[in-house]
């Protein structure tokens, strides 16, 4: 599924103020598992992550995903593979706030060119999979925070990508709705099959995967298997 | 690639709409750009029409000649000899002149007090004996009876033609002035026609307040012998006033053993040059409204296009999540042009709008104050031609673009990373 080898990234290269920021990454993640990366601020794991998701580029080294290598892609067709590939789910759910959930929910599809009937249709079967579906016409403004991150989570599932990046998903909830939503990853990993990476700093997320990865310093500094995932909020 | 479904539009408006105020005002720059615009044509085109119907009914290739006292001494003529046309002059003119199209002699009669009567009915009018083709040279409206012709001037008859405020004044309402005889400085002659201005100008004063004869009778009744001291010529197709001035002078000049370099003995007025001059001003006219119009219309455009900007950077992170779902370059700037556009199109087409209502208005005012009706009679333009309403469409196409270019190249430099990063 993703196959990341000798990744090295820096920014500022050949600057002076140059910060070597991955160093020589090598990961292996197979499909429909659930893994978290965790680290440090400054560990590199956010830039990692935004590599995986095709958001930004490596210097060197190899990112074979799905079977297809990201390197050197034009804007478009890097925008084409994220649409089909990635879905992404935010620490601040980034919907947009004039949209209501059906249609934030929809968007993926959008640039994607499917018709306008069709995707509100997936759209509205999604949020019912999430139990939102009395709450489709509502905007973002009139949802909570665990509402809001099940929107997002329809959205990122809309297009059936084969990983879903989430960042930080829980940063944002209370303890409650944390649970909540790292529930429902799980119940979507399990039953929709789609990978499922988290980046977090916080153990207790960490701990609700089947794998755990730590970050240090630019390089993986640990990679466990986590035989028994709690959901400890 | 779609450009615009429904999505788009929604997406549009709600952007629009998020912000009423700022839109409004923002569009109200691009509303009276274009406004302006075609407030501005309208008013230099009807002050254009104004000045033309002042001038509209003289051939714009006239020139007209009288005689002045000679200014050189020539073949033992002292300087300041008084000199007149005649009738041979005519003959020579019509033979030797190859730039002359027409020729029309013109002759003053003396008005004096009550100079012209019908029965107890009377006024004080000038009277001038021309030829038919001078209609051709100074176009007057015909209201009854016929113009003069040919047989009237070859058999010398006793007829005139009156302007219309002569025979309101002769005549009685409902009463038919043709067939009935007035009396000229105690001669009588018989109305054939009613004429009116056909425009403010002409030659020799109001032709409502004039009487035409035929030149020959005119000069054998009142004695004038052979001599007169007016013409009125038009050029031949393609060749300028300004030839007929020069061959005319010369004959004449010859004719009249007059020195060819004396400038005052022959007096002339070159209509061609008139309407070059008012062509000019036109030009000029037409030049600075554009200008005017089209500097207020950019600052509207510069207003949607800084507004848009700052659109722009208050949604960074809106359009780099829609990067990160997959938007396309393509699709991020189809979607700022498309909204710039939107915005500019809404308030251009109410300029547009108002502008046309407004030039409505201005079109009917009448500045010339002429009285009642239309007195001139020259046909009033459309207010704002297809063509101008071509041009305005599509200069408000293209500022729709041009506002969008800036703002759309700025939201493209977003990078999804950059604006989703949560610190």
């Amino acid at each position: 599924m993703i196959k990341i080898r000798d990744l090295n990234k820096t920014y500022n290269l050949g600057q002076p103020n140059a910060l070597h920021v991955l160093k020589g990454i090598d990961m292996d993640v197979a499909a429909g598992e659930f893994l978290s990366i965790m680290g440090a601020s400054g560990s590199g794991k956010s830039t990692l992550l935004n590599v995986i998701g095709i958001l930004d580029n490596y210097d060197s080294g190899e990112y074979i995903l799905d079977g297809i290598p990201v390197r050197d892609l034009s804007e478009t067709s890097s925008a084409e593979l994220r649409n089909r590939k990635v879905g992404f789910i935010f620490q601040s759910f980034n919907l947009i706030s004039y949209k209501n959930a059906l249609e934030n929910v929809a968007l993926p599809l959008y640039y994607n060119g499917i018709p306008r009937k069709k995707r509100n249709e997936l759209a509205a079967e999604y949020l019912e999979k999430l139990g939102l579906k009395d709450h489709a016409l509502h905007l973002p403004s009139e949802l909570s925070g665990g509402q809001k991150q099940r929107v997002a989570i329809a959205r990122a599932l809309i297009s059936r990508p084969s990983i879903i990046l989430a960042d930080e998903p829980t940063g944002a909830l209370d303890t409650t709705t944390s649970r909540e939503v790292i529930e429902i990853m799980r119940e979507v990993n399990r039953s929709e099959g789609i990978t499922m990476l988290i980046v977090t700093h916080e153990g207790a997320v960490a701990r609700a995967t089947d794998r755990m990865i730590y970050l240090r310093d630019g390089r993986i500094e640990s990679d466990k298997h986590n035989p028994n995932p709690v959901i400890e909020f | 690639m779609k450009f615009f479904d429904i999505d788009s539009l929604h997406e549009i408006w709600a952007t629009i709409t998020r912000n009423r105020f700022r839109s409004v005002a923002t569009g109200f720059g691009v509303f009276w750009g274009l406004f302006m615009l075609i407030v501005l044509l309208a008013i230099g085109n009807k002050i254009t029409q104004s000045i033309l119907a002042q001038v509209d009914g003289f051939a714009t290739n006239a020139v007209f000649f009288f005689t002045d006292r000679t200014s050189e001494p020539y073949e033992g003529y002292r300087k300041g000899r008084w000199w007149a046309f005649n009738n041979s002059d005519i003959d020579l003119l019509q033979r030797r002149a190859q730039t002359i199209d027409i020729i029309s002699p013109a002759l003053m009669g003396n008005s004096s007090d009550k100079n012209v009567v019908n029965g107890m009915k009377s006024g004080s009018w000038r009277f001038i004996g021309i030829f038919p083709n001078f209609y051709e040279i100074n176009t007057v409206n015909q209201d009854s009876g016929r113009l003069l012709n040919d047989v009237d001037i070859s058999e010398r008859r006793k007829v005139c033609v009156i302007g219309n405020v002569v025979a309101e004044t002769l005549f009685s309402p409902g009463e038919n002035p043709i067939g009935r005889f007035i009396r000229i400085n105690g001669i009588y002659f018989q109305v054939v026609g009613v004429i009116s201005p056909h425009s403010n100008a002409s030659i020799f004063g109001p032709v409502d307040e004039m009487i035409h004869l035929p030149f020959s009778t005119h000069q054998m009744l009142f004695e004038r012998g052979e001599n007169f001291y007016f013409m009125g010529c038009t050029a031949k197709p393609g060749i300028s006033a300004d030839e007929v001035e020069e061959e005319f002078k010369t004959i004449i000049k010859a004719a009249h053993k007059i020195a060819p370099s004396d400038t005052k003995a022959i007096g002339s007025v070159n209509i061609e040059h008139q309407f070059k001059i008012f062509n000019m001003l036109f030009t000029g006219l037409s030049v600075l409204m554009w200008l005017v119009g089209l500097g207020a219309l950019l600052s509207g455009i510069i207003g949607i296009s800084n507004i848009m900007l700052v659109t722009v950077r208050e949604r960074m992170r809106e359009i780099g999540v829609r990067r990160a779902l997959g938007a396309k370059p393509w699709n991020i700037i189809i979607q700022i042009m498309s909204e710039s556009f939107v915005l500019t199109g809404i308030a251009g087409l109410a300029g547009l709008m108002c502008g046309i209502g407004v030039s409505v208005v201005i079109q009917n005012i009448n500045i010339s104050g002429d009285g009642p009706g239309n007195p001139i009679g020259f046909h009033p333009e459309p207010v704002v031609s297809f063509n101008l309403a071509m041009v305005a469409l599509l200069v408000l196409v293209m500022s729709g673009i041009v506002a969008g270019l800036l703002p759309a190249w700025r939201a493209l430099k977003i990078k999804a990373i950059d604006a989703i990063r949560d610190e």
